[in-house]
């Protein structure tokens, strides 16, 4: 039980970070940007190749490093891409065509990897080995602390960003009144832009940890995960940072135990199964929507 | 698609050309792959028709479409299987099977945030599949089911291809006949209400979230059926069939047909489905295809959409709005009951995030048959006490009363318009993809049953309907100087006929008080003398009482009855506008100097 319960709080971790930028980027523009996955997937092919290229030239700290510089780089490079050239033109349109355009765009990111790369699972081989501990008659390894203290850090990171700085207090502006906003001299593009950077960023951790924790990068790796990562966003109150983090464990700690003690078939169907029922009992989610 | 009334009969030509082709087909055609291909085609076309009552019609998104298909074709090949269920008895049980499904996942969904129904549907599309692939015992499993009945109709079993494309073909023909209905009934019109303006809609007494459900409901109705034709012809279904990729395809399909044409429709089905057929090579850029399609199409037609309308709106004569004002009040906006004759606003207290808005507001004035203005300073709580009055802000504390219709606090926003509540919103919202004319007739559904099978079953009548509501409509349009416009879309019109457009809408509610957000601003001098005559034309006789918001004090000098001074949330003072106006403290805080007073009197 006790493993369960860690095992839960890792992939709650994996899937919060996901559903961190869902709820960014819907708080300020309210378009579910399906593609988030998909950055994480593309964010693990880019640190994939970088270990593939100099894997054998370079010490393995060194590797990893540039791994995660480069996968940033992809994530934020194809997020800011799908922002400029897919919801952007956009903004004045019914609110049914960004949603169409961001599901084309996850769509395309999908595609060209595996037509570009192949539909096959990667095998990820990190460079570093992870020390395996035993405590509780529980075994956990140094990633899986890892991916706790990224998915802390990251919080606290757009905690401080939303209270102190310029940017963060424009985004909330942004979420309460665009016009508002405007008004007072916001300029919402470049806002957007630093909201997608940011969401990106995220979504890159999330590819790189993901693809470290099951050792594998395939091209569909993104999909469920996003699911699951605005289900999170949902049940956590869409746009609330802080019930994104919450229900992001509660999702991952119940999910692993339905699999360990029900049925693993069902699973996905279990969360799906949270889903609606949020929507059902509280709608405007645990800690309520945006902060 | 709007058929003009000459057009009606070119167009019903057209109709009867395509169809006799399409009957000629398997004669001129002997090559049973390509029958059968075609015989796809018709159900991929008609799978698009269905969804794009949910995309196109009611704005929604539906990213498992595919799944309704799946329970259509499911539900056939089971029941066959275990209990030799017809062809003939499923396909309309399948349809109501899909539709009470659709109502099952669409409900909690949509009654909270339509833009969730995407996230929904995209998830229960991968859970139907995961259930068809796991669940062995029922559905086969990943061998799915084989050995699904052919058809029999009558005496006749449906067995070689060009017997199957013939049932396709009359499925087809009433899903065309179905979707030519809806495209011109009050149904499709509510529904474009909603997904133009969905505040705007919910005032105008429309339960948005029972719409959107009907349009989603009737959307998956039209993939249960597909679902068990296509269960018939290949006489097996198996999870392999119902993948994301088919659900994008048929959305992929709606978004090239751009909307509502059912010819571009057909086109658009040809190209998709059509072209990866022909060209085996391209088959595995089909979904990358699909993907770039979805965003290049969307963003290109938004921009041309834009365009057209940047030109109409240079070409267009601005339409004079200084028309003397013949019309008499248009009594068919009645109510049948009395009008409003007091507001009573007791410590109404409204916070957004830690900001008072209104900071316990209570007044209680006689309204009947007069025009009482609230004036204040940009941020008195002006706007948000009438969103309070309308119910699209709930109070925090406190309550509204407008005697006789009780308490409007704790009801829902379409059900205050229905009591006879009727607003102008200060930035106009106009159903912008509309026509005058059909604007205000969504406001005249209000008060007419509107007739949901006739609107969707072709066949049942429909005119009367119509001309009832025609002709309710056409005396407000009369009233207010709109009939010479009422063809004319509404987002080319300028700013004062917008306004009277939305104000001819909520008189066609049949409202009992009306609330006007700064009806004057952006008026000139003409159109706000000419204002200024409707409203006392509505009040006057004890007709219709009119609470006011205003920044223009001339305007409000010249025409109000009664004043209210809002200040940061609080009543400042009430009373005759002369005397209210030139109060030291009201002149202190709003009009912030003798001079500014003055200027107000001239």
């Amino acid at each position: 039980m006790l493993q369960q319960i860690w095992n839960g709080l890792t992939l709650g971790a994996l899937y919060g970070l996901i559903a961190i930028g869902y709820t960014l980027i819907f708080g300020i523009i309210q378009v579910i940007f399906f593609a988030q996955g998909e950055l994480s997937m593309l964010a693990a092919f880019a640190a994939l190749g970088v270990l593939m290229l100099l894997a054998a030239k370079l010490p393995a700290g060194a590797v990893l490093l540039l791994a995660v510089v480069a996968a940033a780089a992809v994530s934020v490079g194809s997020g800011l891409l799908a922002e400029r050239a897919a919801l952007r033109p956009l903004r004045s349109a019914p609110r049914v065509k960004p949603l169409i355009t961001s599901l084309g765009v996850s769509i395309v990111f999908q595609n060209l990897i595996m037509v570009g790369v192949g539909p096959q699972p990667f095998a990820f081989v990190t460079p570093v080995s992870f020390a395996n501990y035993s405590a509780l008659g529980v075994h956990f390894n140094s990633l899986e602390i890892v991916i706790l203290l990224v998915l802390a850090a990251v919080v606290v990171v757009i905690h401080i960003l939303l209270r102190r700085h310029r940017y963060g207090i424009a985004m909330k502006a942004i979420a309460q009144s665009r016009d508002g906003a405007r008004l007072m001299g916001i300029q919402i593009d470049r806002t957007v832009v630093v909201a997608f950077v940011l969401s990106s960023l995220t979504a890159a951790l999330a590819g790189v940890l993901m693809a470290l924790y099951y050792g594998i990068a395939k091209f569909d790796m993104g999909f469920m995960p996003g699911i699951k990562g605005f289900t999170i966003a949902i049940l956590g109150g869409i746009g609330n940072i802080y019930g994104a983090l919450l229900a992001a464990l509660l999702i991952g700690v119940s999910e692993s135990i339905f699999a360990g003690y029900v049925s693993s078939d069902y699973r996905d169907l279990f969360v799906f199964a949270v889903l609606v029922l949020t929507l059902i009992v509280r709608p405007q989610g645990l800690l309520g929507e945006g902060k | 698609m709007r058929v003009l009334p000459g057009d009606r009969q070119t167009t019903a030509i057209t109709w009867l050309v395509a169809l006799l082709v399409a009957a000629l087909f398997p004669v001129i055609v002997s090559n049973p792959y390509t029958i059968h291909a075609t015989t796809l085609f018709l159900m991929y076309a008609v799978l698009a028709m269905g969804l794009s009552i949910v995309v196109s019609h009611a704005g929604l998104l539906d990213l498992g479409y595919v799944a309704f298909f799946a329970v259509g074709a499911y539900f056939y090949a089971i029941l066959n299987r275990s209990t030799g269920l017809s062809f003939a008895a499923a396909l309309p049980l399948a349809g109501v099977l899909a539709a009470g499904t659709g109502v099952l996942l669409g409900f909690p969904t949509l009654r909270v945030r339509g833009d969730y129904l995407a996230l929904v549907t995209l998830a229960f599309g991968e859970m139907v599949r995961q259930i068809l692939q796991n669940w062995t015992v029922v559905t086969g499993g990943p061998r799915g089911i084989s050995a699904v009945d052919a058809p029999h109709l009558a005496s006749l079993k449906v067995g070689a291809p060009w017997q199957y494309y013939y049932l396709a073909l009359v499925i087809t023909a009433v899903a065309v006949l179905a979707l030519r209905r809806i495209d011109d009934s009050p149904v499709a019109r509510v529904w474009g209400a909603i997904r133009d303006e969905e505040i705007a809609a919910r005032v105008c007494g429309i339960n948005s979230t029972r719409w959107l459900l009907l349009a989603f409901a009737v959307g998956a109705s039209f993939a249960g059926i597909v679902g068990v034709l296509f269960a018939a012809i290949q006489r097996f279904v198996s999870p392999e069939t119902f993948v994301l990729d088919e659900s994008i395809l048929v959305l992929a399909i709606v978004v090239l047909s751009g909307g509502r044409s059912l010819p571009r429709l057909f086109l658009a089905t040809a190209i998709l489905y059509g072209a990866p057929e022909v060209l085996r090579d391209i088959e595995q850029y089909r979904a990358l295809v699909f993907g770039l399609l979805l965003v290049v199409f969307t963003v290109v037609d938004h921009r041309l959409s834009r365009r057209k309308f940047s030109q109409a709106r240079g070409q267009q004569e601005t339409p004079s709005g200084g028309a003397e004002l013949t019309a008499a009040f248009p009594e068919v906006c009645r109510s049948a009951d009395p009008p409003v004759e007091r507001v009573i606003v007791s410590g109404v207290e409204k916070s957004f995030s830690g900001i008072r808005a209104l900071a316990s507001v209570s007044f209680d004035i006689p309204v009947g048959g007069r025009i009482v203005a609230l004036v204040g300073p940009n941020g008195a709580g002006k706007t948000t006490l009438f969103n309070c009055m309308t119910s699209l802000e709930r109070v925090d504390s406190g309550s509204i009363e407008l005697t006789p219709l009780g308490s409007v606090c704790d009801r829902p926003p379409y059900e205050v318009t229905r009591l006879g509540v009727a607003r102008s919103f200060q930035k106009v919202r106009l159903f912008d993809s509309m026509t005058v004319r059909e604007n205000v007739e969504v406001g005249a559904y209000c008060r007419l049953p509107i007739p949901v099978s006739a609107s969707l079953v072709p066949g049942l009548p429909l005119r009367s309907f119509q001309r009832t509501s025609g002709a309710f409509v056409d005396d407000i349009l009369v009233f207010l100087g709109l009939e010479p416009l009422k063809d004319c879309p509404v987002n080319t019109l300028p700013i004062g006929i917008r306004r009277k457009v939305e104000i001819a809408r909520a008189l066609a509610t049949r409202p009992r008080i009306l609330l006007l957000d700064e009806i004057a601003s952006g008026l000139n001098d003409g159109e706000k003398k000419e204002m200024s005559g409707v409203l006392e034309l509505i009040t006057s006789t004890g007709r219709i009482p009119i609470l006011l918001v205003e920044h223009d004090m001339k305007f409000v000098r010249g025409l109000a009855d009664h004043v209210v001074v809002l200040e940061s949330g609080r009543v400042l003072a009430e009373g005759a506008p002369d005397e209210v106006l030139e109060n030291p403290a009201v002149v202190e805080s709003y009009l912030g100097t003798r001079g500014g007073a003055d200027a107000g009197r001239e």
